[in-house]
C-alpha cells in the first residue's frame, strides 16, 4: 500500500514539475542565475529579444505594477508583474510592457502570452525581462533553472580563470606554462568560469568545488538565496557579498599554503550533471 | 384663487422663509487663474542613462556621475536608488557616496517616506522601516499562510504611526504604532487591490488617513467609523491643504458612448471637499494633468506642457 502511495506522490511530482514551461526561449537567455550585470548580481534569468513570453505555471495575480504618474509606488523602473502557483512557488516578471501589467485579470493560464515591449506597436524596445522564482512556504528564491524542463546538453562547463591573492599578491593558475611558486600564506581563490549548453547558451556553473591536496575544502552550489538580516545568504549562511567581491569572479574559499607543494583543484558541474576539472601543482616556498 | 392676492402670499411666504432660516455671515472661496505666481523649483537633479546615474544636488556644485543598480528616485530631497523586482534600495548622498543599501527577496510592493522615515512593504508581508542612517525595523503583517502581501502604506508625519493595506484576497488595514510597533487598530476594507493602492496621511489639527478604495476615499480620523468620500472612476491621487484644511481629489473616468458630453475618451476631474466631506467645487477637463500639486493657496497643474496655476481666495 505504501509503495503506491509513494508511486502515486512521486507521480504527482513530476507531473506538476514537467507542467512548469520557460517564460520565453531558452535561447534568449543573456543572464543565469547570480550572475552579475548592471552592478548587481541577477537572482534570476534576464531573458532579452525574445518573441512571446508565457507564464511559467498556470497562476493567480499577485501583485502587478506599472510605472506612470500618480502610482502608489514612484518612480521609472520596470513594470512588474508577480503570479502565485498552487505549488508555492511565486514567478516574477520585472521588464514586461506597462500594457501587460495594467491588465486586471486575475487568473493567467499558462497558455496566455505575456506581451513583450516589441508587440506595442509604439515601442521600438525589443523584449526585456528578468525572471525570478521565489519560494513563497520556504521564503527564498530559487535557481530557475533547476525547475525548468532542460533541453538536453552534453557541453562541460569551462574554466576561464583562477586567482590566489594574498593582500597585494596576486597569482593566476590558468595558462601557467611552468609549475607555479608562490610564498607561503593564507590564499583566497576566486574562480571565473562559463558553460554553453548544446544549444549554446550561456550560463553559470551549478556546482563549484574546492580542493587541496585531495581533500574537499568548499562545494558552492547555486541553488537559492535566503534572507539573513539585511543581506541576502546562501543555504549556508555565507553572505553574497561575500561571495561576489571581485566583479566576474566568485570567491570560492581560503587556503593555507605552507612550505613544499601544494595541489589545487577545482571541479565545476552543471545543472544536467555534466562536469570538468582542472588541476594545479604548485610549489611553495618561505 | 384671485389672481391679485397670489403674489402678496409668495411674498408673505419669503419672509416667513427668511425669518424662519436667516442667511449666515461666512466665506465663499474662489478659485482664480494667476500668471504672476511664483512657483519654487527645485535646483537638484537625479537621472539616470545607461548604467550611469546623474546627480546634482540642491547644494550646488558639479554634477557626480556614477555607476550603479536600480533608477533614480527623490524622496523629501534625499537620493535613492531602487529596483522594486530584485527588492533593492539604496541612498546616496549629496555627492554620489552610498550611504546605505539593503536588498530582500521578495519584489517591493509599497513604499512610503517622510521626513525622517522611508518604508518599504513586500510581497512577502514584511514591511521594513529605515531610518536616516539605514538602521532597519521590520514589522510582520499578521496573517494565514502566504496570503499577506503588502499593497499600500504610510507613514505618519510626525512617525507615530504606520498604516498597511496587506491581504491577498481580503484586504485589511493595519495601524501600528511606530514606538513599540504594537498593533493599534484594524479595519476589514472591500478592495481587492492587486497593485499598489493610494494611500495618504495628512496632518493638521488633527491626523487623518485617506485611503483609496472601489468608488471612493475612506478617511480614518478617530476610533470611530471612517468617513466615506465618493470618487468618480480611478482615483488618480488627493492633496489635502493645511492651511484651509481643504480636500483636492483628481480622478479619471473614460467615456465610451458617442453621446457622452464632448465626445468619448478619457476625463479627468478635480473635485473639491470640505473636511467634512461635502463637495465644494467640481470640474472636468479633458487634458492630462502631467503633475497636480497644492502650494499654500494656489493649486498647480501642468497639462499639455503648461503650468496652471489656481489662487484660492477667500472672499
Amino acid at each position: 500500500m505504501k509503495k503506491y502511495f509513494y508511486l502515486c506522490l512521486l507521480f504527482t511530482i513530476v507531473h506538476s514539475l514537467s507542467a512548469l514551461q520557460w517564460p520565453a526561449a531558452s535561447e534568449s537567455m543573456t543572464t543565469s542565475f547570480l550572475e552579475e550585470r548592471d552592478g548587481m548580481v541577477q537572482a534570476g534569468l534576464v531573458f532579452e529579444n525574445y518573441d512571446t513570453m508565457r507564464p511559467f505555471d498556470n497562476g493567480e495575480t499577485v501583485f502587478r505594477y506599472s510605472p506612470e504618474a500618480y502610482s502608489a509606488l514612484p518612480g521609472s523602473g520596470d513594470s512588474l508583474l508577480v503570479l502565485g502557483h498552487e505549488n508555492g512557488f511565486q514567478s516574477i516578471y520585472a521588464g514586461i510592457t506597462p500594457a501587460e501589467t495594467r491588465a486586471d485579470r486575475n487568473r493567467i493560464s499558462a497558455g496566455e502570452f505575456l506581451k513583450a515591449p516589441s508587440e506595442s506597436e509604439e515601442s521600438e524596445e525589443t523584449g526585456f525581462c528578468r525572471f525570478f522564482i521565489r519560494d513563497a512556504l520556504l521564503d527564498q528564491i530559487v535557481n530557475p533553472l533547476v525547475l525548468l524542463p532542460l533541453p538536453p546538453d552534453t557541453r562541460s562547463p569551462r574554466l576561464l580563470s583562477v586567482l590566489l591573492i594574498d593582500g597585494d599578491n596576486s597569482y593566476e593558475l590558468m595558462g601557467q606554462q611552468e609549475d607555479l611558486i608562490v610564498p607561503v600564506g593564507n590564499y583566497m581563490v576566486y574562480v571565473r568560469s562559463e558553460d554553453f549548453t548544446n544549444r549554446g547558451v550561456r550560463q553559470m556553473p551549478y556546482t563549484y568545488s574546492l580542493y587541496n591536496l585531495g581533500t574537499l575544502l568548499l562545494e558552492r552550489q547555486l541553488d537559492a538565496v535566503q534572507q539573513s538580516g539585511g543581506s541576502r545568504v546562501f543555504q549556508d549562511g555565507s553572505p553574497l557579498d561575500s561571495v561576489f567581491t571581485l566583479s566576474g569572479y566568485l570567491f570560492l574559499g581560503d587556503i593555507v599554503m605552507t612550505s613544499g607543494r601544494s595541489v589545487v583543484e577545482i571541479t565545476l558541474a552543471d545543472v544536467h550533471g555534466n562536469e570538468s576539472s582542472e588541476s594545479f601543482d604548485i610549489g611553495v616556498t618561505r | 384663487m384671485n389672481k391679485t392676492l397670489f403674489l402678496p402670499l409668495i411674498i408673505i411666504f419669503f419672509v416667513f422663509y427668511f425669518f424662519f432660516f436667516p442667511l449666515e455671515g461666512s466665506f465663499e472661496t474662489v478659485w482664480t487663474g494667476s500668471a504672476s505666481t511664483e512657483v519654487s523649483k527645485s535646483e537638484s537633479s537625479f537621472e539616470k542613462r545607461g548604467d550611469t546615474f546623474s546627480l546634482n544636488s540642491s547644494m550646488g556644485g558639479e554634477t557626480v556621475r556614477f555607476k550603479g543598480p536600480g533608477f533614480p528616485l527623490i524622496l523629501e530631497g534625499r537620493y535613492f536608488a531602487a529596483d522594486y523586482g530584485a527588492a533593492y534600495i539604496c541612498e546616496y548622498s549629496g555627492d554620489g557616496e552610498m550611504l546605505w543599501s539593503w536588498q530582500g527577496l521578495a519584489p517591493v510592493s509599497a513604499l512610503s517616506w517622510n521626513r525622517d522615515l522611508i518604508a518599504a512593504g513586500s510581497i512577502d508581508g514584511v514591511v521594513r522601516i529605515f531610518d536616516r542612517e539605514g538602521s532597519l525595523r521590520e514589522i510582520r503583517i499578521p496573517s494565514e499562510g502566504a496570503d499577506h502581501a503588502v499593497y499600500g502604506l504610510s507613514l505618519s508625519p510626525s512617525s507615530r504611526t504606520i498604516s498597511v493595506i496587506a491581504g491577498f484576497r481580503e484586504q485589511s488595514l493595519y495601524i501600528y504604532s511606530l514606538e513599540d510597533a504594537a498593533l493599534v487598530r484594524t479595519e476589514v476594507l472591500d478592495s481587492d487591490y492587486r497593485r499598489p493602492v493610494k494611500m495618504y496621511g495628512t496632518e493638521g489639527e488633527q491626523e487623518m488617513l485617506w485611503v483609496e478604495q472601489p468608488r471612493g476615499l475612506l478617511c480614518f480620523y478617530d476610533a470611530g467609523d471612517p468617513l466615506f468620500v465618493p470618487v468618480e472612476g480611478t482615483l488618480l491621487s488627493m492633496k489635502r491643504d493645511e492651511t484651509s484644511a481643504l480636500v483636492y481629489i483628481i480622478s479619471k473616468t473614460r467615456e465610451t458612448g458617442t453621446s457622452a458630453a464632448g465626445g468619448p475618451g478619457d476625463y479627468y476631474h478635480l473635485k473639491i471637499i470640505s473636511p467634512e466631506g461635502d463637495l465644494l467645487l467640481k470640474n472636468r477637463f479633458k487634458s492630462f494633468p502631467g503633475s497636480f500639486d497644492v502650494l499654500d493657496d494656489t493649486v498647480l497643474f501642468t497639462m499639455n506642457r503648461e503650468l496652471y496655476a489656481f489662487e484660492r481666495e477667500e472672499l
